[in-house]
């Protein structure tokens, strides 16, 4: 998942940097970072296509909406360089633009909510763009077939619409990025407590819409 | 946590359950959560769900990352979001009828009307008569009025009304 990115261009070999210096994809997130500090802009491209894809599988899990999640993606880029004299590098880049990704997409959904305050289920099933959305939720217990987890994919993707920001968030940092209990506090500045509370709480919505439409 | 959790009805096993789903519970209370799952289906069941919708919203999100990402891009190929906002909001009418520009506005508007009227008004009119000469000969009578303003009526005497003039005969 968090390979080089297929539409890299400079996949095929190094770019010049500004300062004479030869970014190549090769080059280690520390050293493209190092490079991207001195001004070097290549250096900060040749990050933003090695992690964009993952960036924005986090944002498109959060907001469910594939232009917005293009969007943020895009400002978590500009705010991370913007702020890249405060990466210490004592974790790995990634996971220092993970947090950026999530509190913009937080930020986003905040906004959202206080515009309009509740999406119902119904509303963020009809809603969607994506034509997967439409009909029924999936049968939670049926057998996994193809067309069944495609249609249970996209009434979770609607029913996610429903749980607060913070809810969302840690179901996505558990369930996409596979994060620990303890990851998912660091990023979201919250206790482990609470990261449980909000994962089972969000569960049990999940699980209680599921089933409720599909019985309904 | 309490570690006898296989005791606890089905309910209070929840906030471990969805733990459990993680590889989040540890020990004795790990222990105690897969008794209680050997011998509660309802419980294996809400697992299962808890396990699916993760498997389901993983591969959702793998579908969608899987389209032209190229647009991600640096240097940015189209402005940010944060950056055009202030445009969106002057150019965009359906966002003027959002709460929050709709308060400022509202906000604005009262103001403003408080200031042209107030400005229109201009100072109080004063009924006060400044005396800077008094050398009444006659009787003169003063009565006391609010924020020590005075009154004074004088009262000529009929020596100072002019005489009628004389009629010729």
């Amino acid at each position: 998942m968090s390979g080089p990115d297929s539409t890299s261009k400079s996949g095929g070999g190094g770019v010049t940097s500004g300062g004479g210096e030869l970014t190549t994809p090769g080059d280690d997130d520390a050293v493209l970072v190092a490079k991207a500090r001195r001004g070097d802009a290549d250096a900060f491209g040749e990050l933003v296509t090695r992690h964009r894809r993952r960036a924005y599988q986090v944002a498109m899990g959060m907001l469910g909406h594939h232009e917005t999640a293009m969007d943020l993606t895009q400002e978590a880029f500009l705010r991370a360089y913007q702020k890249l004299d405060r990466f210490r590098g004592e974790a790995a880049f990634f996971t220092w633009l993970r947090r950026i990704v999530t509190n913009v997409c937080l930020d986003h959904l905040r906004k959202a909510e206080h515009r309009t305050p509740t999406t119902s289920y119904d509303e963020a099933l009809g809603g969607d763009e994506d034509p997967d959305a439409v009909g029924l939720a999936g049968t939670l217990e049926a057998p996994d077939t193809g067309v069944r987890r495609k249609e249970l994919g996209a009434a979770i993707e609607a029913a996610m619409k429903t749980l607060t920001p913070e809810q969302r968030a840690a179901v996505v940092l558990r369930e996409v990025e596979g994060l620990s209990y303890e990851e998912i506090a660091k990023t979201l500045e919250c206790a482990t407590g609470t990261v449980m509370s909000r994962l089972h709480y969000a569960r049990k919505r999940l699980q209680a819409l599921l089933r409720e439409h599909h019985e309904g | 946590m309490n570690p006898n959790v296989e005791d606890r009805k089905c309910g209070t096993l929840e906030p471990a359950l969805s733990a459990f789903a993680d590889d989040e519970v540890f020990g004795p209370e790990r222990d105690a959560v897969v008794r209680h799952l050997a011998a509660c289906e309802a419980c294996r069941r809400t697992l299962d769900t808890y396990r699916r919708v993760g498997a389901a919203l993983r591969e959702r999100v793998s579908v969608h990352s899987g389209r032209d990402l190229s647009a991600i891009a640096w240097p940015p190929r189209r402005a940010a979001p944060a950056l055009t906002r202030r445009r969106r909001l002057l150019y965009d009418v359906t966002r003027w009828f959002d709460p929050w520009p709709v308060l400022a506005g509202s906000a604005a508007l009262v103001a403003l009307v408080i200031g042209v009227l107030w400005l229109a008004s201009g100072p109080e009119p004063s009924n006060r008569v400044d005396i800077e000469r008094l050398d009444a000969a006659g009787p003169v009578m003063v009565i006391p009025g609010n924020g020590g303003r005075m009154t004074i009526i004088w009262l000529f005497d009929a020596d100072d009304q002019p005489e009628p003039a004389a009629t010729e005969t």
